[in-house]
């Protein structure tokens, strides 16, 4: 998902470097606030990048051969907090792009934003907001990571899709279904290393976690309760609103076939080509629009987003139950 | 442990290590932001742009092996980004091999190839000829805030370390058996990173409690201010006329 140069043009460069450098500013003035002894901070946040960076080597099968990498960006989160964790990402993703190709550094700005600002800073009111639902303890402790990391991937990759349209570089249609279709099966496993790498530190380190103070005086509660069904009705209709009224406005871009048809005449309406966003520096560039099909795509991405709900809801549900059985395991 | 150390042609002696640090990033940020700004039809200004910077690294020593190896690192973005495009973009077609293919989306394609190469060959080749402690103190001259020029440094000082430490995990892993195939033994993966998560902050602790006997009172010392020749600053000032020049003039 590292964006390298040449993909986004300049103005949404600039925008987003502005945002997540001030976004930066702020983060170390929050940092340096809430720290107790400043000193450590340094070192601390610079090791832990060390360890995010290390963590991504380390890949995790897909299927079919393929694989994917940790982001880590709700761990570090969750570990370390919203604000360390923006810095600690943005570290990471400089010191890839600087040393080792990887992202681009005119991208440098929305690299950060798409996976330091959103992945660290915001799903920390998503971890919040789920939590304030689910009952108290650990079981909804593991649930709101999970969905966090979950989200954390899929926001990035939409983010990244945005900008890359914003561009002119891909169309919407073209750009969000390969990196939202990809990432919300690498965003399982995110999910999943986030759960187990909070179970592990948990278990071996729990002065480290910052919530587990507060989770060791509520009572544990073992099963799901009916607030999670809840929870999950009200996100499921969320989503499949989006799909409905979202896909057909993804898809406006007419593909190579309907092109051919339209000059072949095969298309008895006329559809108009009509420039949505035209970038100063990149006059050739423009997003062309037609209409059509809006019903078909809409049933296609509530289709979609069903197959990946349940999937995803599945996924989560196999998971919880791996903390109680394997809770010291990981560390002897 | 055998790393291919980026920095590791940084050693090397040829006219362009020499450089100033702050010449060397002032020269490549302003490259990379001017190729990349070129409209993909200019095709003169990118064979211009790629023979400059395949001359400096001629000039440099370092292997062109060796950059390109790494600057490969942008492919599979490129894949699942830029691929479709030819497929998906409207416009003109042309006919190949009997598949439609959209003329903006093959420009486009080639466009953002050339550019993502161009910007990471450029990027490497500064690292290649720069020992990062060096990189790191050119970025603090050129106003870099201290917090972040210090903690890019000590990341980088632990970087390898736990990468070495992730290796040795994956491999008592897979010598217990660990052979991954399916999406759910990501939890397994999971259990290794909180390892080693422990293990770096562990490390941290141990790594602040030395800087902290040592001295260390949040501010990592450095050498005094050094002197930025004045021929440096006179062929900083004709490259970047040159670079710019070529960007506005040649279409």
């Amino acid at each position: 998902m590292h964006i390298p140069d040449g993909f986004v043009s300049g103005t949404i460069n600039s925008a987003t470097a502005a945002i997540s450098a001030v976004t930066l500013v702020l983060s170390v003035a929050r940092v340096k606030q809430e720290c107790t002894d400043k000193r450590f901070a340094v070192p601390l946040l610079a090791t832990i990048a060390a360890f995010v960076f290390a963590a991504q080597m380390l890949n995790f099968p897909i299927g079919g051969g393929t694989s994917g990498h940790f982001l880590g960006a709700v761990t570090a989160a969750a570990l370390m907090g919203p604000w360390s964790a923006c810095i600690i990402l943005s570290v990471v993703l400089v010191i890839q792009g600087l040393l080792f190709g990887d992202g681009g550094i005119t991208a440098l700005g929305s690299n950060i934003l798409n996976m330091g600002i959103i992945g660290g800073i915001l799903t920390y009111p998503i971890v919040r907001g789920i939590r304030a639902v689910l009952p108290a303890g650990r079981t909804g402790y593991f649930i709101a990571a999970a969905i966090a990391s979950w989200a954390s991937v899929m926001l990035a990759s939409s983010f990244c899709a945005l900008e890359l349209a914003l561009s002119g570089t891909s169309p919407f249609a073209v750009a969000f279904p390969a990196m939202a279709g990809t990432y919300a099966i690498i965003g399982i496993g995110e999910a999943l290393i986030t759960v187990a790498v909070l179970t592990a530190v948990a278990a071996a380190r729990p002065d480290i976690v910052p919530a587990w103070a507060r989770l060791e005086k509520t009572t544990q509660s073992g099963k799901m309760g009916k607030s999670v069904w809840g929870l999950a009705g009200i996100g499921l209709t969320v989503a499949l609103l989006l799909a409905v009224l979202g896909s057909p406005f993804a898809s406006k871009s007419p593909d190579g076939l309907e092109k051919v048809a339209e000059e072949k005449g095969f298309m008895a309406a006329g559809s108009k080509d009509k420039v949505v966003w035209q970038n100063i520096l990149f006059p050739e560039y423009k997003i062309e629009s037609i209409e059509s099909g809006n019903i078909s795509t809409s049933l296609a991405g509530v289709i979609g987003t069903i197959v990946v709900f349940g999937f995803g809801f599945g996924a989560i549900r196999f998971m919880v139950r791996i903390p109680a059985k394997t809770d010291n395991s990981a560390m002897k | 442990m055998g790393h291919g150390f980026i920095d590791r042609s940084s050693r090397l002696d040829s006219y362009v290590h020499r450089l100033d640090a702050r010449t060397k990033i002032i020269l490549s940020l302003l490259f990379v932001i001017l190729e990349v700004s070129i409209p993909p039809r200019h095709l003169l200004a990118f064979v211009i742009y790629a023979g400059l910077l395949l001359w400096t690294v001629a000039l440099s020593r370092v292997p062109l092996g060796f950059v390109l190896k790494r600057a490969l690192m942008v492919l599979p973005f490129s894949a699942l980004v830029a691929l479709g495009l030819p497929f998906f973009r409207g416009g003109e077609l042309i006919v190949f091999w009997g598949i439609p293919l959209s003329v903006t989306g093959l420009w486009m394609l080639a466009g953002t190839s050339i550019k993502s190469m161009l910007g990471a060959v450029a990027f490497i080749l500064l690292v290649a000829t720069t020992p990062f402690s060096r990189l790191l103190d050119g970025l603090r001259r050129l106003g870099i805030p201290m917090i972040f020029v210090d903690m890019l440094a000590l990341t980088y000082r632990y970087l390898y370390i736990l990468m070495d430490e992730a290796t040795r995990l994956r491999r008592a892993a897979i010598a217990r058996g660990y052979a991954p195939k399916w999406l759910p033994q990501a939890v397994i993966v999971g259990k290794l990173v909180g390892n080693l998560f422990i293990r770096s902050y562990e490390r941290a602790e141990r790594v602040y409690g030395a800087m902290h006997l040592r001295g260390y009172n949040g501010q990592i010392p450095t050498s005094a201010s050094s002197w930025f020749p004045i021929h440096e600053k006179i062929g900083l000032v004709v490259i970047i006329s040159i670079l710019i020049s070529v960007r506005l003039f040649i279409q």
